[in-house]
């Protein structure tokens, strides 16, 4: 247990080192002197306790979350890309759900059997497979999902 | 007993009588008629060596868990429920028995002698990314909760565990799970930790331990909420958006002080073109909290004041933003009115006019930090509270730390070798790119969820102080999803964790009771 509190407490310094080396600006992290000073208070107390009835438990790492953040190399990114140009939300919907669409359609066929959308995480097409295919093609196509959604009031576009 | 809970039933024996195996004790089991009869109490100490570095991976994950009795009393009637502590194997979505992919650690507390095929349950989970969920696990709506007082800074370290009678357990069950590479999370081998560092891949591998919770624990029919604060918010609408579309169906998602676009919160990504316009009512709050404001009114007002200053920021402020922006000159008239509206002096608002909080915090009061989850706590500058930048986290930082090492090891019996990591360094080579943009926007994942399951209900709430996620981008962001009954906002007094606010907590527990009304009355 106590081996294993030290092993701990070593990786402990090792991240710790390594966060404090990679720390975006902007992130606020633990000043390394205070995290080391707490796993080892942490450690000390692990090796003289032990007949107490309430057990010591492991050393908590302790670091400040900044959220939401980003590191700098993201911001630069961020900044460096291009306006999106104007998309509604629902254009955008239909996007994501077309993006979903194609990811299940391993095939590349532009239709999916109630199978395949099973199989490819589109479990939402093989539970409504019936009303989605009008046509009893057994396979259905973006078009038809989304022509079963908009019945049902969706925003897409 | 159908066979559906039978089956359930043994997966839940066999879960603890494993754990009873490591620990060397034993148990009888029991037996349910429409619910389920708490299963008999374990121990469980787990030999994995869990780790948050990027290269790391688990070999020998287990689903092993430790179980042990509560009772609480909620509104004057007590209540007996089960606590569990433990891993679960969240494997890829599709084919038959799907490959490993990350092994969860979660807390459970489920309310003894319900059905579990009609009893709500809810996934709540903190953000970052790469926090533990600890702040939502020990300081919202669980059945314990640390007493921090904010926004004072009087308390006491560490903060006692108390039960929490604003829980909402007698609500719906509720499951508090860590990220990949937090807690005790930990991605199996051959993927690494950094495997699951990203927007999609984190909220995919989320995906699927919501997945192998509902089958592990016979949840299939189950009412099902999502409660994720922050980062929490995005991964939530990514989530509510995989699960629909996997034929999960939900029935609501809370958003805590979220961050849906990381675009339009000049805070997050800091870009000097980005509008810090919709700070500006959480700084008129900040400036009236602190007396500095002119007017400063009392928290029973705030809601009337933030009325005109949602205004302000729209009508005048934003444009001269803009203009500000394209290199033209902010009217001195203009300024002064923001010096009133906030307190802060006429020098700052001339020397930064988008106006970032880290200054606004700053330079509010003289020599003095404002906090950046809750305006509302202040320390002097050189103080040790003020010293990681924030004093309001530094303020409950190692209370929330020791209380969960407390709470898993002495009251869940759940023990490891292994410390538990509040904050992994995921966010430093975490993959924010999303729908091919560098940073998520993930309205459009919400919404995509709503054109799956036009009942999903959505519920947003924040803090007037909070200057990490304003309440007033959050609005704006969620009005993106147009006029819709099922889409609501609330805004409490407090910060980005509302729920330590004592008085907001009792305020948000009731708009929380009646979401939930609204959710499973259709």
């Amino acid at each position: 247990m106590n081996a294993n509190i030290v092993v701990q407490s070593l990786r402990a310094i090792t991240r710790s080192l390594r966060d404090h080396l990679r720390c975006p600006s902007g992130v606020h992290r633990t000043p390394l002197s205070r995290t080391l000073g707490t796993i080892i208070a942490a450690t000390l107390l692990c090796f003289t306790t032990g007949a107490t009835a309430q057990v010591t438990p492991p050393p908590v790492f302790e670091t400040q979350p900044c959220d939401p953040c980003v590191p700098e190399s993201v911001r630069q990114k961020a900044m460096a890309a291009t306006p999106l140009p104007t998309q509604s939300v629902a254009e955008a919907v239909t996007r994501r759900l077309k993006a979903r669409f194609d990811a299940a359609d391993a095939n590349r066929t532009g239709a999916l059997t109630r199978a395949q959308a099973e199989a490819g995480g589109f479990g939402f097409i093989a539970q409504n497979f019936e009303a989605i295919d009008r046509k009893r093609a057994g396979a259905v196509t973006f078009e038809d999902v989304k022509g079963f959604l908009l019945a049902r009031g969706a925003k897409l576009d | 007993m159908n066979h559906i809970q039978l089956r359930s039933w043994r997966a839940g024996v066999l879960a603890a009588a494993l754990a009873l195996a490591a620990c060397g004790g034993g148990g009888g089991g029991g037996d349910g008629g429409g619910v389920t009869t708490p299963p008999p109490a374990a121990t469980f100490t787990d030999p994995n060596t869990y780790s948050s570095a990027a290269s790391a991976s688990l070999s020998t994950p287990n689903e092993n868990v430790s179980v042990t009795q509560h009772t609480i009393t909620l509104n004057g009637v007590a209540l007996s429920y089960t606590a569990t502590a433990g891993h679960l194997t969240a494997r890829t979505l599709g084919a038959a028995a799907g490959a490993a992919q990350a092994s969860f650690f979660y807390v459970a507390y489920t309310l003894n002698g319900r059905d579990p095929a009609t009893r709500p349950i809810t996934f709540f989970y903190n953000g970052g990314p790469g926090s533990a969920s600890v702040w939502l696990h020990l300081g919202s709506f669980g059945p314990k909760r640390l007493v921090t007082g904010i926004p004072a800074t009087t308390a006491a370290a560490p903060f006692p565990l108390v039960d929490n009678t604003d829980s909402l357990l007698d609500v719906s069950d509720l499951v508090f799970v860590d990220a990949v590479g937090s807690g005790y999370s930990m991605a199996i081998a051959p993927n690494t930790n950094q495997s699951f560092w990203g927007v999609d891949a984190d909220a995919t591998v989320f995906r699927d331990f919501v997945m192998r919770y509902t089958a592990a624990f016979n949840r299939g029919t189950s009412p099902k909420f999502l409660y994720g604060e922050s980062y929490g918010g995005p991964r939530a609408a990514l989530m509510a958006m995989l699960l629909e579309s996997a034929g999960t169906r939900l029935a609501g998602v809370v958003l805590q002080s979220p961050a849906m676009d990381y675009n339009a919160n000049c805070g997050v990504v800091a870009t000097p073109n980005i509008s810090c316009a919709p700070y500006l009512p959480s700084y008129a709050a900040s400036g009236a909290w602190h007396n500095v404001a002119t007017p400063s009114p009392a928290p029973a007002g705030i809601p009337a004041h933030m009325v005109e200053m949602r205004q302000l920021a729209t009508t005048q402020y934003q444009p001269a933003v803009q203009a500000f922006l394209a290199g033209s000159t902010p009217s001195l008239p203009l300024v002064n009115q923001l010096v009133s509206a906030t307190g802060l002096s006429q020098a700052s608002w001339l020397a930064r006019f988008n106006m970032t909080a880290p200054f606004f915090r700053t330079n509010l009061v003289n020599g003095q930090l404002l906090g950046r989850y809750d305006a509302r706590v202040i320390a002097t500058s050189t103080s040790a509270l003020a010293s990681e930048g924030d004093p309001s986290q530094t303020f409950i930082n190692s209370s929330f730390a020791a209380g969960i090492g407390n709470h898993l090891t002495n009251t869940l019996r759940f023990t490891t070798p292994s410390a538990y990591v509040m904050s992994s360094g995921a966010i430093n080579t975490w993959n924010f790119s999303h729908n091919g943009r560098p940073v998520p926007d993930t309205i459009p994942d919400l919404a995509a969820a709503i054109a799956l399951n036009p009942r999903l209900k959505v519920l947003a709430v924040g803090g007037y102080h909070d200057l990490a996620t304003p309440f007033f981008i959050t609005e704006q962001d969620l009005a993106r999803l147009g006029n819709s009954p099922n889409v609501q906002v609330k805004t409490y007094m407090g910060g980005h964790m509302t729920f330590l606010d004592d008085g907001s907590r009792v305020a948000q527990r009731a708009d929380l009771v009646q979401f939930y009304q609204s959710a499973l009355a259709q």
